[in-house]
C-alpha cells in the first residue's frame, strides 16, 4: 500500500521506528518555520529545510460538511483546516458524527485512512476530534 | 508612464454552447471589440490572451491567443498567453496595459476565452489547478469559500439570508443582461432550498461553469489618433499580485492579497473607494462578494452582510455591484471573466448598459481573484476605469 504520497512525489506521512504513522513536514534550521507539505528552501531566508516529524495534534481552524462531493469521493464528509501544534495549517478530512460536527477550536488528533481518487489504495492523514476527558 | 484608454469592447453571450469552440468564441468577441474600436486587424500591434484551463479541458495548452488572432486576421504580432486561474483575463488585460502605458505598443487586443461545458466530470465541483494534494483529500473551491463563510458567520454574525441576498441581487441584475447565463429571478428561499454543496453554501450560492469570450482594445493617445477615434474610457489602474504565504494562520474572514491589490490600485488611480460609482466584484460564491466588499474598502470589516442586505449594492442603490449579474449569473468561463468585467464597466461608463445602466456612472472598479497556493489565493487583480473628464470632477 502506498503511504501518504498522493501526487506530490514526496510523502507527507511515514512510518516511524516504533511502527506508528507520523506526519513529516519540514523545518527551517535558521528561523524555525515549520511547513507541511515540506518546503525544500525556506520562504523567509532560503535556508535548506530539514525533515521534521509532527505530533499530529492540532485544533480545527474551520471545517465544513461536504454534501456535493468532487468526482471520486462519497458525500457527505467533513473537511477542514487544522492548525497543527508545530505551526502549519493543514487541510484534511475530519471524522465526525453527524450530531457532533467539528467546529472552530475543537482539538483533533491524526489517524490514517484511505484517501484519494485513484484506484490504488492510499493511506493519508485524517483527523478526529479528541474526546474531552470524562 | 503614458495614459491608456479603452477603445472598444465586445463579448459573446455566456452559457453552455456545445457547438462553439475556443476559436469561434474568441472570434465573435474579438470581432465585436475591433468593430467597436474601429480597428482593422492590421492595426493591432499585440495580443494578450487569458485562458485558464484550455489544456486540461480542451486539449489546447499553448497558443490560444495565436488562435484568436488567426480567427480575426491578426498576424506577425507578439502574443502573450496568460494562465492565472479565474484571473487569467485580468492578467491578460494587465499585460496589454503594461505594454501600452510603457510605450511599447499603441494598440493592443485583450481576449479572455474559456470552454468548459464539454469537460469531463460534469455535475461535480471543478477542482482547482495546483491543488493536487488538497484535491486528493476532497478539496474544492466551494469548500474553501464555505470555510470562509462559516468563519465570517461565526465572527461577525453574518447570516445565511445575507449570503443568499448576494445571489438574489445579482440574479435580478442578470435578468436585465441579455448575455447572462442565468436570467430567471430567484428568491432568498430558492437559494436556501437549493441543493447543499459545502457548509452553508448551496447550489445557487455557487457560480456555474460555462463557455464564453470577451475582448477589449487598449490604446495610447497615439493609438487613438491612429484609429481616428475619441476614447471615452481611461484606464486609471490595472494592478495584479500573487499570494502571501509567510503567515500560515490566515484569518479567513478577510483576504490579505485583495487588500494589497486594492490599496495599490487606489493609490495608482488616485481615487478612493468612496469615488467608485459601479463595480464588478469576484462573486464565485455568494460569501466572496461579501468579503470582497470589505477588502475593497466599500464597507468596514464585518459589515459586508449588512451592506448587501441594505440594498446599497443593488441596481438603483448607492454603489451597484455586479450589474452584469456577476460570476454567479452572467457566468464564469474562467479566462473570459476578467475581460467580461471590463466589458460591462466600459458599457456602464459609456452609458450603453441598457436597462441595467447605473445613471451617471463615472468611475468603475473591477476585482477578481483566482487560484490557490498553500491556503492563500494565487492571484488577485483590481482595475479602475474612469469616463474621460471624470478625473477632474
Amino acid at each position: 500500500m502506498i503511504v501518504g504520497e498522493f501526487s506530490l512525489g514526496a510523502p507527507i506521512l511515514t512510518v516511524n521506528e516504533s511502527g506508528r504513522h507520523v506526519l513529516v513536514g519540514s523545518r527551517c534550521p535558521v528561523c524555525g518555520d515549520v511547513r507541511l507539505p515540506s518546503r525544500t528552501l525556506c520562504g523567509a531566508d532560503l535556508s535548506e529545510c530539514v525533515p521534521h516529524e509532527l505530533s499530529g495534534e492540532g485544533t480545527v481552524y474551520e471545517a465544513v460538511r461536504i454534501s456535493l462531493a468532487p468526482a471520486g469521493f462519497e458525500a457527505p464528509f467533513w473537511i477542514g483546516y487544522v492548525d497543527l501544534a508545530e505551526g502549519p495549517r493543514y487541510l484534511a478530512q475530519i471524522e465526525a458524527d453527524e450530531d457532533a460536527p467539528p467546529s472552530h477550536g475543537d482539538r483533533v488528533t491524526m489517524t490514517v485512512g484511505r484517501l484519494g481518487t485513484s484506484d490504488e489504495p492510499m493511506l493519508g492523514p485524517i483527523f478526529r476530534k479528541v474526546r474531552d476527558a470524562g | 508612464m503614458r495614459r491608456s484608454f479603452l477603445a472598444g469592447v465586445g463579448m459573446t453571450p455566456f452559457g453552455k454552447f456545445p457547438d462553439q469552440t475556443l476559436g469561434s468564441l474568441a472570434r465573435k468577441a474579438c470581432f465585436e471589440a475591433l468593430k467597436d474600436a474601429q480597428a482593422a486587424p492590421q492595426a493591432v500591434e499585440m495580443i494578450a490572451c487569458g485562458c485558464a484551463r484550455s489544456g486540461s479541458l480542451q486539449a489546447r495548452e499553448s497558443g490560444v491567443g495565436q488562435l484568436a488572432g488567426w480567427e480575426v486576421g491578426i498576424q506577425g504580432v507578439p502574443v502573450y498567453n496568460e494562465k492565472a486561474f479565474c484571473a487569467s483575463g485580468a492578467m491578460a488585460f494587465n499585460v496589454a496595459n503594461l505594454a501600452v502605458t510603457a510605450g511599447e505598443h499603441d494598440i493592443a487586443l485583450v481576449i479572455g476565452v474559456e470552454r468548459m461545458s464539454t469537460r469531463s466530470g460534469k455535475g461535480r465541483p471543478l477542482t482547482s489547478d495546483g491543488m493536487v494534494l488538497e484535491g486528493e483529500q476532497g478539496f474544492t473551491p466551494p469548500a474553501y469559500y464555505a470555510m470562509a463563510a462559516r468563519r465570517h458567520m461565526e465572527v461577525y454574525g453574518t447570516t445565511r439570508e445575507q449570503l443568499a441576498a448576494v445571489a438574489v441581487k445579482n440574479r435580478r441584475a442578470a435578468s436585465l443582461n441579455p448575455k447572462a447565463q442565468y436570467r430567471d429571478p430567484i428568491t432568498i428561499d430558492d437559494v436556501i432550498n437549493s441543493r447543499p454543496v459545502a457548509g452553508p453554501l448551496h447550489l445557487l450560492d455557487c457560480c456555474p461553469t460555462g463557455d464564453g469570450a470577451a475582448a477589449a482594445v487598449i490604446v495610447s493617445e497615439r493609438g487613438a489618433e491612429l484609429l481616428g477615434i475619441d476614447p471615452q474610457v481611461e484606464i486609471l489602474a490595472s494592478i495584479v499580485g500573487s499570494g502571501y504565504y509567510a503567515n500560515q494562520r490566515r484569518d479567513m474572514t478577510t483576504f490579505e492579497l485583495d487588500r494589497h491589490t486594492a490599496k495599490r490600485a487606489y493609490e495608482r488611480a488616485q481615487v478612493g473607494p468612496e469615488d467608485i460609482h459601479v463595480a464588478e466584484v469576484h462573486d464565485s460564491f455568494s460569501i466572496a462578494e461579501i468579503i470582497h466588499y470589505e477588502d475593497l474598502g466599500l464597507c468596514e470589516a464585518g459589515e459586508g452582510g449588512k451592506l448587501v442586505e441594505s440594498g446599497d449594492t443593488s441596481l438603483g442603490g448607492r454603489l451597484p455591484v455586479n450589474p452584469s449579474g456577476g460570476l454567479l449569473n452572467r457566468g464564469h468561463p474562467l479566462g473570459a471573466t476578467g475581460v467580461a468585467q471590463i466589458v460591462e464597466l466600459a458599457d456602464q461608463l459609456r452609458g450603453r448598459a441598457g436597462q441595467r445602466q447605473v445613471p451617471g456612472a463615472r468611475r468603475a472598479l473591477a476585482h477578481i481573484s483566482g487560484g490557490f497556493q498553500e491556503g492563500d489565493f494565487a492571484t488577485s487583480g483590481v482595475t479602475i476605469l474612469a469616463r474621460i473628464g471624470a478625473t477632474e470632477s
